[in-house]
């Protein structure tokens, strides 16, 4: 058994020995790693039947998540500058938790969440992003056997703020997430977003909608890794990009020799509307099983002129016929998170952004 | 399995597995550095600016590091290789002036027959250089120039000083600065204006040597309004050391100029294929690269176009066949610069046995080229438990008129399919190589004919006894 010194000293070299991301789409050479960082814990707004922790040891933390299959530079970096932790852990057999955390950054901060989903539990998780600064985060999630979460992470950070994130979720035998994304604030954000789907009947869903205005950057990492047979995993990815935005998506499935019988797709569509926003994607496969059906799609282009064409015939004037098709277009994301008020807000930012 | 691979090889060998005694007039020592290139050069009686061109070029390979992602090329010895071999003192006109040992190696390859019958123009490279090259005599007139490079170099220098190197730089990447400070033989074509050579021209492609490198460089310049179809094929003696081809080909396809280049690469299992291949196409040009990967042991190609005129057209057509041991890393890219310009990738890959087939491709449009249309989809076929297979296709869309569409698919062979055709009387193994010549039917319809039947050939046999 290493030592918790020895741990973080190994994380310390392969932090240094990764570079940080630089390549023709992204650079964050420039970010600012430095301590000191304050070590938050994220507000816990509803708990409904779920319990929560602090832990303040990080060789604790470590147990509970018994490893991450994959690191990032975020992730390690996390993990080498904190040792607290708010772990919320959803008890066997319950059913219907609403659970509602709030992360308000306020200068530069660093922060652990761990979520359990015990046995047979289902629950519906949503996690706020507020406030303005520097914010690093994991973000490791555990669905046991038979559990189910629908998570929704609603991204609405300061205009300045820099975030960078590494979330992964280990879904369990025949256990199941549901998880929604919408990405709206910050100026920088780097996320990588992991499922793991260990065991068979393990399913995986992720859809994330993105808005990028101004000189938005956003880097956004999927990557689906069938562990097992039987998984089933289907991620999708649309997002709008007006002024100068640039959206990177780097999306992966990943199927192991023995995960015979997977059934994995992928996409990744966005629209442009502006002549200097820039599109990335990269949607790969990497796959060592035979008896599988894996496919991936990615579209760029504009509004289609004859969806526009048709709101216009039936009356609706050009510029709120493309606000309707730009809306539709992210409302596939927003309507599954539960909270009515959290959804009324999230429209009313987008009818601010889309006004500016 | 094993069954398959041992009949497959046992048929290679048959075909095309045999070496002929090496019987070179000169080679030079094992291993890259200075010297060897002067010599190489000094050989040749090239002129000074290319001795040049050669000696940036090999410090820009000893330079450059080994590219980090794709397939293992930890196990290239560059030490071992020899990289230079010259195996007749002069390139024939006519069959009768290559040597018998030679000759008999492309008559058991059935290149003098397949001439005669369906080509308009044949060269023939045998280790570093050409041992023959001909064009049909109608061709000529017309003003069609079909050379092998070194003889292009001293009969065009002006065409070739123009245009050598500005397709693919000196140090573009470690194996194009390899090729460039070491090639030899290839073949250079110059089609007037508005002259279309409508029988394909043909160059073959033949290691003999051991532990050997075969650098040619090949220039193909349409001419404005001008067309021609080229066609490359490859193969090489089963060693049980590794050989090294690392070929540069460039192509400029001026206005509204047409260039179909067509590649069989059947090498032995026993070589690293590690190409550069692009085209520049200008104003209303169309590139096609029609590129057929079937044997070697790593494979790493990724034919380019870029799109830098109005209204041109690009069309890559990539499949890739990985067997046991096999490592295919094969793709296509292409660069938009310009507006209304339109591409296509398709890419097939089967993956066998052991072997692994990866789709690595890019696509990119440049701001201000406006309107582009392009399309990418991959389909890969999984026909074992071990086999593998990976998708990576960048995208990168600078310009906010363009519409993109990228699909990509992964499956094995129906077992209803099967059960259709076995139902019918097929064997299962018949029924397998039906489905697969299926699946890469959009590749063999564009091939001339004899080469549609010779590859539907290739894949029955190796997909032969593949069942049980």
């Amino acid at each position: 058994m290493q030592s918790i010194t020895q741990i973080k000293d190994k994380q310390r070299e392969l932090f240094a020995q990764m570079p940080p991301k630089k390549n023709q789409y992204v650079d964050f050479t420039r970010t600012d790693y430095s301590s000191p960082l304050k070590t938050t814990i994220a507000k816990v707004i509803k708990a409904g039947n779920a319990t929560r922790k602090e832990i303040s040891s990080y060789e604790e933390s470590i147990n509970i998540i018994q490893g991450r299959i994959s690191q990032s530079k975020n992730s390690l970096f996390v993990d080498m500058t904190a040792d607290n932790s708010l772990v919320i852990t959803v008890p066997k057999n319950s059913d219907g938790s609403d659970i509602e955390l709030l992360i308000e950054i306020n200068g530069r901060q660093v922060e652990r969440n761990i979520i359990i989903l015990e046995e047979n539990s289902k629950a519906s998780l949503t996690l706020q992003y507020s406030g303005d600064g520097f914010l690093a985060l994991t973000t490791d999630i555990i669905i046991e056997q038979g559990a189910e979460l629908n998570f929704s992470e609603v991204q609405e950070l300061g205009r300045n703020s820099t975030l960078l994130g590494h979330t992964e979720v280990k879904v369990h035998k025949d256990a199941k997430i549901h998880w929604n994304v919408i990405t709206l604030g910050a100026k920088t954000q780097s996320m990588e977003r992991h499922i793991q789907l260990l065991e068979p009947g393990a399913d995986g869903k992720l859809v994330e909608v993105f808005f990028g205005n101004d000189n938005q950057l956003f880097d956004n990492n999927v990557v689906i890794g069938h562990k097992n047979h039987d998984t089933t995993a289907n991620a999708l990815s649309n997002g709008i990009l007006t002024d100068s935005s640039r959206n990177v998506f780097f999306g992966l499935i990943k199927i192991d020799e023995k995960a015979q019988k997977t059934n994995s797709f992928l996409a990744q569509h966005t629209m442009l509307l502006s002549p200097n926003a820039i599109c990335n994607s990269i949607p790969s496969l990497e796959i060592a099983a035979n008896d599988v059906k894996a496919s991936h799609s990615a579209s760029a282009g504009q509004i289609d002129q004859e969806q526009v064409f048709y709101l216009m015939a039936r009356g609706i004037p050009f510029g709120e016929a493309k606000k309707l098709i730009v809306f539709g277009f992210l409302e596939s994301a927003i309507a599954r998170i539960p909270s009515d008020e959290i959804k009324n807000r999230i429209k009313q930012s987008i009818e601010s952004k889309w006004s500016a | 399995m094993t069954q398959t691979l041992e009949k497959l090889k046992e048929n290679y060998e048959e075909k095309y597995g045999f070496h002929d005694p090496e019987t070179a007039v000169f080679r030079t020592e094992k291993g890259l550095n200075e010297t060897v290139v002067r010599q190489i050069s000094k050989i040749k009686g090239e002129p000074e600016w290319m001795l040049n061109n050669r000696l940036k070029a090999l410090n820009a390979f000893i330079e450059k590091k080994m590219p980090t992602w794709g397939a293992d090329l930890s196990t290239i010895k560059f030490d071992e290789i020899t990289y230079y071999l010259r195996p007749t003192d002069k390139p024939g006109n006519t069959w009768e002036e290559v040597p018998d040992e030679i000759k008999n190696t492309f008559e058991k390859l059935g290149i003098p027959e397949a001439e005669r019958k369906f080509l308009g123009g044949v060269g023939a490279q045998y280790d570093s250089e050409s041992v023959y090259h001909k064009l049909n005599k109608k061709l000529e007139e017309q003003g069609v120039v079909f050379l092998d490079m070194d003889v292009g170099l001293k009969k065009y220098p002006e065409i070739v000083k123009k245009y050598f190197g500005t397709v693919i730089p000196i140090a573009d990447n470690k194996f194009a600065a390899l090729n460039t400070a070491v090639w030899s033989g290839g073949s250079f074509i110059y089609v007037p204006k508005g002259v279309h050579v409508d029988i394909p021209l043909q160059a073959y492609f033949r290691i003999n040597a051991k532990n050997f490198g075969q650098f040619e460089r090949t220039l193909i310049i349409a001419d404005e309004g001008s067309s021609v179809h080229y066609v490359e094929g490859c193969t090489a003696p089963v060693y049980s050391t590794d050989s090294l081809h690392a070929a540069v080909v460039e192509l400029i396809a001026l206005k509204d100029a047409k260039i179909r280049y067509t590649t069989i690469q059947n090498w032995s299992n026993n070589v690293y294929n590690l190409v550069t291949k692009r085209a520049y196409a200008y104003e209303g040009a169309v590139v096609e690269w029609i590129d057929g990967n079937l044997g070697s042991k790593i494979t790493m190609k990724y034919p380019s176009v870029f799109l830098l005129g109005r209204g041109a057209k690009a069309d890559i057509l990539s499949i890739a066949f990985a067997g046991s041991g096999q490592h295919q890393d094969a793709g296509g890219k292409a660069v938009h610069m310009a507006s209304d310009t339109t591409s296509t990738i398709i890419s097939k890959s089967i993956s066998m046995g052991t072997g692994r087939a990866t789709y690595r491709g890019q696509l990119r449009v440049d701001k201000g080229a406006q309107n582009v249309k392009s399309q990418v989809n991959c389909d890969a076929l999984l026909l074992d438990e071990t086999s593998k297979t990976d998708t990576y296709p960048y995208i990168e869309i600078e310009d906010e008129t363009a519409t993109i569409g990228h699909e990509a698919t992964v499956g094995k062979i129906g077992e209803d399919q099967i059960f259709y055709l076995t139902s019918r009387g097929l064997k299962e193994s018949e029924a397998k190589a039906m489905i697969v010549q299926g699946f890469i039917e959009p590749f063999t319809k564009l091939l001339p004919m004899e080469y549609a039947i010779e590859l539907n050939r290739l894949i029955q046999l190796e997909m032969e006894g593949s069942v049980g």
